[in-house]
């Protein structure tokens, strides 16, 4: 007689069984766990240890906040403090800005040509950081910038633009993510009731009063939540304080991190660690706050129903306005950094635009890194990194996305939680975690491509998870059941049924990460060794060391690359745009 | 045919409660029979069409599809569903959107239980599509179909292989109420002609009463009544069954005689009735009687019956096309009338009204 047909409540004891299922499922908990979770536990452990180079192992012994200690008293760390928040909120506040306009006036007004303003928002994301950052080198720098030429020739003297300033900072990293600001501001618009609004009109009001007191107040949960998730990408923020802030002395918490572990001599791993863990309670704390205001902002999201439309604002004489902005930001964000870096990859050495410099015209600098040896090692790098670990990716999703949701398991909440949690936390510290695991003991992996694949399959495995769980949650479960009634087994099922219907997500999942493999650098730039450069990565090298001709060479190839893989993932993926966002 | 005897099914929800999905439903169909189960969410019956099919597992009991023993709790035998012979169309109807309507509807022929030869699939494949008429869209790619033709293309693909058992899962709800209508006539003559058994599971009445042989209406994880169409019109068992299928009128009363031969007096506020009295009820016990309201009869001024006959006063009365629509007052509490367009009836004018013995029902009151 079975204890449920009795009306008693099985016992946790009673619902875990042996069979395969289970094992499997336990066993991949355990090895996802262990890769997330040791490392981030070695970084506390040893945060607390009093340590140096060659120091670093699983012993708790020699328990110590030295670390800590220095790092708070010491009035560096308050000004670095204060610059990563005054550039999280600054680059924020400028995404947020550009963003919301952009949104607004593609999803609510009928500014015309406005169904053009998602394809020119999405093209930044072609550009790497690093890219982003030299370009604007080359735009603000203080003697020989381009917009500073521009203003001494209206008569503005003296360097208007800083490259190397907090605002410059704020500036570029702000309009690199506005993309994502629009795509998130742009769904939330498109959410809103128009009936909400229509309801005041009925009401006699205008449109000044409908925007403030009906779509703003609706608007702001949304918005509220967008700007956190600016502020956490702004906080763990790399590429561009290294661009921008490195060489002149500001510091953030991702680049101080990278001088106290890497630059200095010799390497202050305490400050390192101590700074790193500061970093993670901080992202935590933020991600805590983003899902209690993603909570907040789901209460007014209010779609039904098929076949819905907002109302559009009509522009009239403003439309001229709303042109300028697109025509600004097209101008500003996208052509200008792409005309410069193509300018500086075909002059021998940098020279402002002028018709002399264009006798010296010359594609040396595309020989030079086309014949550049170090270019194809990184190349082939990069390919072996990014191939493996992407389709180990998409397996390991797969998997987790089966567990979650086409099971029963037990426990299965655990393990999205586990395989959420790289999400949350910044390149650099997963960077940071896996030094420290494979410094503690002698193994063969440290300096290799091998730990770089591990800690990218740990940061990246989240975003594949985005993929499979969407496609997972689209496959009815009827479907499965359908082809079990027609009297297919599970292999046949497994091949003929879901492979077909998961295929074009898996690929664009790989696809995807391949992409983020090359354009960002976070995570690699502690964990590479001579022999495992990647291609961000050297990209980062040849501007470090002066070679700026060839770095814009290179540039100019790397954006081509990832356009033409972008175009190729588009096709396979069709709109999920929200997804290529991250 | 099908025989489920006796399964109960409980599972834990989020909260931690036992919820009694099935606490004990049995009943047997005849070969060939068109059989409903119907009620409202929640009452277990998509539960025992898939604990049939062999998506889910009942606790107890046993089941038998064709004249196979697919699922017995005593035994510890439960046949996976690849293995059990039957046909089942869903009500999202499942259809494969990366293949085409052909190769839906082969998928059992070729990757299912009996590999068949391939010439005899397509042979099979273009005959089913007749029967369905959809041939002319054998090489349509699935996300191109219609709701309706998905439909049949679900139900082509349940009957290729010739099941003995055709189970179908509220297979009409996702359809406009034109459709409905028409695939109500469809499905069951296909079905008679093909001499299949079919297990209906339906929350609208109107379906359940114009396709079927017999209904079993279900009520909290049982079967509370269960017979032909006509039966469970005319002589609902109870307030919930009356209330279910068509609408009723519940006057509350007590029995004061019992003749015998299933007829008897009730005694209610506005007096003594004579109705339908089931031979199990006693003088004393306390009822409802039930009328339905195309079964209230207005009297004409000179033509008034000497028994069963109550005052009333007409609150509203709306004209809805086929029929004449009205709530009456009455001291035996709101009637409800469905009347011939030409009644009388305007609001607030005081009518006589009869209700014919032989059409109300004494029911056990629930309370």
């Amino acid at each position: 007689m079975s204890t449920l047909a009795a009306g008693i409540n099985p016992t946790i004891l009673q619902r875990l069984k042996f069979d395969g299922k289970h094992i499997a499922f336990w066993t991949y908990i355990l090895v996802i766990g262990t890769f997330v979770i040791l490392p981030l536990g070695l970084l506390l452990l040893n945060s607390f240890r009093s340590v140096s180079v060659g120091d670093l192992n699983f012993y708790f012994d020699k328990f110590t906040i030295a670390n800590y200690v220095e790092a708070y008293s010491n009035a560096s760390t308050y000004k670095m403090l204060f610059n990563s928040f005054w550039f999280a909120i600054g680059s924020m506040c400028v995404g947020i800005t550009i963003g919301a306009s952009l949104a607004f006036f593609s999803e609510r007004t009928d500014l015309p040509l406005r169904k053009t303003i998602p394809a020119i928002v999405m093209v930044p994301l072609v550009m790497p950081g690093v890219v982003e950052g030299i370009a604007w080198v080359f735009l603000l720098s203080p003697k020989i910038g381009l917009l500073n030429l521009l203003a001494n020739a209206v008569g503005i003297e003296g360097g208007l633009f800083n490259a190397y300033s907090l605002s410059a900072m704020i500036w570029v990293q702000g309009i690199g993510m506005s993309p994502l600001a629009f795509l998130l501001i742009a769904a939330t618009l498109r959410q809103m009731d128009p009936a909400l609004e229509e309801a005041a009109l009925g009401s006699g009001a205008s449109v000044y009063k409908i925007i403030t007191r009906v779509t703003l107040p609706l608007l702001l949960p949304g918005i509220a939540g967008v700007s956190i998730l600016l502020f956490i990408r702004g906080i763990e923020a790399f590429e561009i304080p290294l661009l921008l802030g490195f060489s002149s002395g500001i510091f953030v918490f991702s680049t101080n991190i990278y001088y106290a572990l890497r630059s200095a001599f010799p390497p202050d791993y305490g400050l390192g660690f101590a700074y790193s863990m500061t970093l993670i309670l901080l992202c935590l704390v933020a991600l805590f706050f983003y899902q209690r205001q993603f909570k907040n902002s789901e209460k007014f999201t209010v779609v039904r129903g098929k076949g819905y439309r907002p109302r559009l604002i009509p522009m009239g004489r403003w439309r001229y306005l709303g042109w300028s902005c697109v025509v600004f930001y097209f101008l500003f964000v996208v052509v200008l950094p792409m005309i410069i870096l193509i300018w500086a990859s075909i002059l021998p050495y940098y020279r402002p635009p002028s018709l002399a410099a264009l006798a010296a015209v010359t594609l040396e600098n595309y020989w030079a890194i086309l014949e550049s040896p170090e270019l194809w090692d990184a190349v082939w790098n990069t390919i072996i990194l990014a191939g493996i670990s992407s389709t180990v990716i998409m397996f390991l999703a797969f998997l987790s996305s089966w567990f979650v949701y086409r099971t029963s398991l037990f426990g299965r909440k655990v393990l999205d939680f586990v395989v959420f949690l790289p999400y949350a936390l910044p390149g650099i510290v997963i960077g940071v975690s896996f030094m420290v695991v494979f410094l503690s003991f002698p193994n063969p992996i440290y300096n290799t491509i091998w730990i770089l694949v591990l800690a990218y399959i740990v940061n990246y495995l989240p975003i594949g998870t985005r993929f499979t769980n969407a496609a997972i949650l689209q496959i009815h479960k009827e479907l499965e059941e359908a082809a079990q009634a027609s009297g297919a087994g599970f292999f046949t099922t497994m091949v003929r049924i879901w492979m077909p219907l998961l295929i074009p997500s898996l690929i664009n999942g790989m696809l995807f990460i391949l992409i983020l493999c090359i354009k960002v650098i976070s995570t690699a730039v502690l964990l590479q060794g001579p022999e495992s450069t990647v291609l961000p990565v050297y990209l980062w090298t040849l501007w470090d060391v002066g070679e700026s001709g060839m770095a814009s060479a290179l540039a100019v190839l790397m954006v081509l690359v990832v356009s033409l893989m972008m175009l190729v993932a588009r096709y396979f993926g069709g709109n999920r745009r929200e997804a290529a966002v991250v | 045919m099908i025989r489920v005897d006796s399964i109960a099914k409980s599972f834990v929800s989020f909260s931690g409660e036992a919820v009694h999905a099935l606490q004990e439903v049995s009943f047997e169909t005849k070969p060939g029979e068109f059989y409903t189960l119907l009620g409202p969410s929640g009452c277990g019956k998509t539960t025992t069409l898939r604990s049939i099919a062999g998506f889910e597992s009942p606790d107890l009991g046993e089941i038998i599809v064709g004249d196979q023993l697919v699922f017995s709790q005593p035994q510890n035998l439960n046949i996976t569903p690849a293995k059990r012979n039957f046909g089942i169309v869903f009500q999202s109807y499942a259809i494969w959107p990366h293949m085409t309507v052909y190769d839906n509807v082969a998928f059992p022929l070729i990757h299912g239980r009996e590999k068949t030869p391939k010439a005899e699939v397509k042979d099979r494949v273009d005959r089913v599509l007749a029967l369905v008429q959809l041939e002319s869209l054998a090489d349509r790619p699935a996300p191109f179909l219609s709701g309706g033709q998905q439909q049949r293309v679900a139900l082509a693909r349940a009957l290729v292989h010739e099941p003995e058992v055709l189970l179908l899962d509220e297979p009409l709800s996702n359809l406009d109420a034109k459709l409905r209508e028409d695939m109500r006539l469809e499905i069951r003559d296909l079905v008679k002609r093909l001499n299949i058994t079919t297990l209906y599971v339906t929350h609208d009445q109107l379906e359940a009463l114009t396709m079927s042989d017999r209904v079993a209406v279900m009520s909290g994880g049982r079967i509370v009544q269960e017979g032909p169409p006509v039966e469970i019109y005319k002589a609902p068992r109870d307030e919930f069954v009356a209330h279910f299928i068509g609408q009723a009128n519940f006057i509350e009363g007590a029995v004061s005689k019992v003749n015998g031969v299933g007829l008897g007096s009730v005694l209610t506020e506005s007096g003594t009735l004579q109705c339908d009295v089931d031979e199990s009820m006693k003088v004393g016990d306390n009822i409802v009687l039930m009328i339905r309201p195309e079964d209230i009869d207005v009297c004409q001024p000179n033509e008034i019956p000497a028994i069963n006959v109550i005052e009333g006063e007409v609150q509203v009365a709306l004209f809805a096309g086929e029929s004449m629509d009205s709530w009456l007052t009455t001291s035996n509490g709101r009637l409800r009338l469905k009347s011939h367009t030409s009644t009388q009836l305007t609001m607030g004018s005081r009518v006589k009204l009869y209700l014919a013995p032989e059409r109300c029902r004494a029911i056990a009151a629930t309370s």
